[in-house]
């Protein structure tokens, strides 16, 4: 069952890949399903407001500081194998082979993930995901969405999403239990970065006059700019545009 | 402009026209002059916060920042986008002021993120009329490093800032976002929206 669904998300991959575009400009939206998006946006922000941001705030005072590290240098380290498939996908070897080394290096004298070592040797982890093979392989991100639970994404991204979950190695490698301790591990460290980034969070969310427009704008900016590895000059927004 | 076989007499007399019309000093904006701005805003920033002041003093030193470095007036037109053309001059003036203030307050306190960090100049291109794009790395212990972005172009007279750019996510953009979202909140009324912009 689990084979059937894996191969029918691929095929929805290539199927997608097929309705290829090129780059778009970095301020354009395409939001067709902007109702829904903004009720689910309402169901994020009360969710935020009722349970993670206070949950995150106990943690944050709670957990000391080298643990809330700990936590997030594991699960950033557990995700490396994923992501590194999908440099592998995205044709980019040198980072794929860079990544491997960093996993080996932290999986080791990192003490299983709990530390960082390589970024300390300046060996900083690429994030990636599929959403950005799929981006790279031509696939138009498709229309804005956000996602309950999960926020800002787009149909390119969510696929993407899903397929992660099939190809990540290490759903193959570690038993039920260690992947409910995993999971678990995964919900501390998302409760961890609500409270990092926190000040950030709240500004975006509670300060902006309206805060679906403000994290949908920034979500598509930082997405894009993650797909083309750098700010296009040529794409900059021209302030003078308006005189 | 290539000179190659396919090369057009027309466009390129064009082209001469159109440069000779532009101010040379449109021209003349410099890889080590944006720099230059950049290293100063850099050494600014670093200096407000480790002056241990309380934060709202440090706000009030990063709006001389804004107001030196930056190009706020253009900043601000463009942001606010059409209705700009419908306001009186006297609501212009005060939109600016207003959003000055607003900006410095904001990214200001952005700054403040930056205490215990080094920023480095990564590179510098050139991005045409639109003048250099030069790229900062943020690193602050703890995290990963991020990118900032500054285009400077000097039409004002001077090198100034016209944009900001975090991880991608550019001010003019999000602030363009942020005043269209604010004035409608106000039914499109200038004089609320300027008197909200003011303490927001």
């Amino acid at each position: 069952m689990r084979k059937f669904w894996q191969f029918t998300i691929l095929g929805a991959a290539v199927f997608l890949s097929a309705c290829a575009t090129g780059p778009v400009a970095p301020d354009s939206i395409n939001d067709p399903f902007e109702d829904v998006n903004r009720s689910v946006h309402e169901f994020n922000k009360l969710a935020d407001k009722t349970v993670l941001r206070p949950v995150a705030l106990t943690y944050g005072a709670v957990v000391p500081e080298p643990v809330q590290r700990m936590v997030d240098n594991s699960v950033n380290n557990l995700a490396v194998p994923g992501q590194t498939v999908n440099l592998v996908l995205q044709g980019n070897l040198e980072d794929a082979f860079r990544m491997t080394v960093r996993f080996v290096i932290n999986s080791t004298i990192g003490i299983g993930g709990l530390f960082d070592p390589a970024s300390d040797a300046g060996l900083f982890q690429k994030k990636t995901d599929f959403g950005e093979t799929l981006g790279v392989w031509g696939v138009a991100e498709g229309p804005y969405l956000e996602l309950p639970l999960l926020g800002g994404s787009t149909v390119r991204d969510t696929v993407g999403m899903v397929v992660d979950y099939a190809i990540d190695p290490m759903q193959y490698v570690l038993s039920e239990q260690d992947r409910k301790r995993i999971l678990l591990l995964k919900g501390m460290d998302l409760v961890g970065d609500r409270f990092a980034y926190s000040d950030l969070v709240d500004a975006l969310l509670y300060e902006s006059a309206d805060s679906y427009a403000a994290q949908r704008i920034s979500y598509l900016q930082n997405a894009r700019r993650n797909l083309q590895g750098e700010t296009a000059v040529e794409d900059l927004e021209d302030p003078y545009a308006f005189e | 402009m290539r000179l190659n076989n396919r090369f057009d007499r027309r466009r390129f007399m064009g082209t001469a026209a159109v440069f000779a019309l532009l101010p040379f000093k449109a021209l003349a904006l410099t890889v080590k002059q944006s720099e230059d701005l950049v290293k100063k805003v850099i050494a600014d920033v670093q200096r407000i916060i480790n002056s241990g002041k309380p934060l709202n003093a440090m706000l009030v030193d990063f709006q001389a920042i804004f107001r030196d470095y930056g190009d706020v007036p253009t900043i601000a037109r463009y942001c606010l986008g059409a209705p700009w053309r419908t306001a009186s001059a006297a609501q212009q003036r005060a939109y600016i002021a207003a959003f000055e203030g607003y900006i410095s307050r904001k990214y200001g306190r952005q700054f403040k993120k930056f205490e215990g960090g080094k920023i480095k100049i990564v590179r510098t291109r050139d991005a045409g009329k639109l003048g250099m794009l030069v790229e900062t790395t943020v690193t602050v212990p703890g995290t990963s490093p991020y990118s900032v972005e500054w285009n400077v172009n000097d039409r004002s007279g001077k090198p100034k800032f016209i944009n900001l750019i975090v991880e991608g996510v550019s001010m003019l953009a999000t602030e363009r976002t942020e005043m269209g979202a604010m004035l409608e909140s106000f039914q499109g009324n200038m004089d609320k929206f300027i008197a909200h912009l003011k303490t927001a």
